[in-house]
């Protein structure tokens, strides 16, 4: 196996979903919950999901 | 229904919560934008002429409508599929992944915005092995680099027998219901000059030893630079395999001569936008990478002003 193979951490993949209590408006461009903007709620503050499966990018430091 | 002139045109996904903020900044700003998300693209109604470079966009009772008063772009895009899905995509699957991708790119064609980051600037900056080049040549420290899939390569005298390894590019691998992930390790040459290093070149570099590892954020003429620790302690290897809990980020000040270069970089690549790695060791700045698709979200805390800056050079281009 190449050594990038056998060196690459290995994790279970997970499907990113949305968060649970909260609605996104288009219009505004923004996802709201019942404390207001999920962007600036704590849980979710630093998150780093730009969902890019593709590049991996988001999946560093799982 | 409501019609909009948007000046700034946001090209993001429904999940990428930092660019929430800069919409509300702009909303706050009382700057009319259009935020589409590639994961909701069939949500739309959209209309094309790029001749005229036009678009209508209707989303419910609303509709949008950018023409030649759009003034600035942020593009937060993969600018192609890295990685092969470890599934086979139905055909229609298949159809909205290419199509709505090349659709994406193809918003190119609004050539008189400024773009954040234009997505041809974007494929090129990417290339670490470039990245490097342009770096070294305006300058920077860059670690000793060489890229092999030759088992018999002089690693040993080029660089060291102990070295740092990485992808050229963003491993990521899927295996059924796993993923393998690839990061930064410290090894020695012997352990990858194998029978199987021939089937994909490897990058190695120089160990840059007892650093502390910056993240420079620029946005147009404005720049923040943070070091990431744990506790007070720099970290060896890559800080990425660091639960996010156990580490800690504070303001870094930079010598005007490294900010200079850090700016000159960005401009070099094309870019407005950038998120430069460093390494910061025994006195010396390394330069590390440039992601010209950076995440900033996790930098961005109260009274740090980065989203807020990222808004205003959306309304007002400095560069």
């Amino acid at each position: 196996m190449h050594i990038l193979q056998r060196k690459a951490k290995t994790t279970e993949h997970r499907d990113i979903s949305g968060p649970e209590d909260a609605t996104y408006d288009f219009d505004s461009g923004v996802w709201r919950n019942a404390a207001g903007l999920v962007a600036y709620d704590p849980r979710h503050a630093q998150s780093t999901k730009k969902n890019d499966i593709e590049t991996g990018e988001d999946q560093k430091g799982q | 229904m409501s019609n909009n002139k948007p000046s700034v045109l946001i090209l993001s996904s429904l999940l990428d919560f930092p660019t929430d903020r800069i919409c509300h900044n702009l909303t706050n700003q009382g700057i009319s934008f259009l935020r589409i998300n590639r994961d909701a693209l069939d949500d739309l109604s959209i209309t094309v002429d790029p001749i005229k470079a036009t678009m209508t966009c209707c989303h419910n009772q609303h509709s949008w409508h950018i023409d030649s008063s759009l003034k600035t772009v942020w593009w937060r895009q993969p600018t192609f599929l890295r990685n092969t899905p470890n599934k086979a995509l139905l055909p229609e699957e298949q159809l909205k992944q290419s199509q709505w991708g090349a659709f994406m790119r193809g918003l190119m064609l609004f050539d008189e915005a400024a773009w954040y980051n234009h997505p041809a600037a974007t494929y090129q900056a990417e290339s670490k092995p470039y990245q490097l080049r342009r770096a070294a040549k305006l300058g920077f420290s860059v670690p000793t680099t060489i890229i092999t899939n030759d088992r018999h390569a002089k690693i040993q005298e080029l660089i060291s027998e102990n070295i740092a390894i990485k992808s050229i590019d963003t491993l990521l691998l899927r295996e059924n219901s796993k993923q393998h992930f690839g990061y930064t390790t410290l090894t020695t040459w012997s352990e990858c000059a194998d029978e199987f290093l021939h089937l994909a070149p490897l990058t190695c570099q120089s160990i840059i030893a007892s650093k502390i590892d910056l993240r420079v954020t620029i946005i147009g003429n404005k720049l923040w630079c943070d070091e990431i620790n744990i506790g007070n302690n720099g970290i060896d290897g890559d800080w990425r395999l660091i639960k996010k809990e156990d580490l800690s980020f504070r303001s870094f000040s930079l010598p005007p001569t490294i900010e200079e270069k850090c700016f000159l970089l960005t401009k070099d690549l094309g870019l407005r936008y950038g998120a430069i790695d460093l390494a910061y060791s025994e006195g010396e700045f390394w330069f590390i990478e440039i992601n010209p698709t950076g995440e900033w979200g996790w930098l961005d805390r109260p009274g740090r002003g980065i989203s807020e800056a990222i808004a205003g050079e959306l309304q007002c281009p400095s560069v």
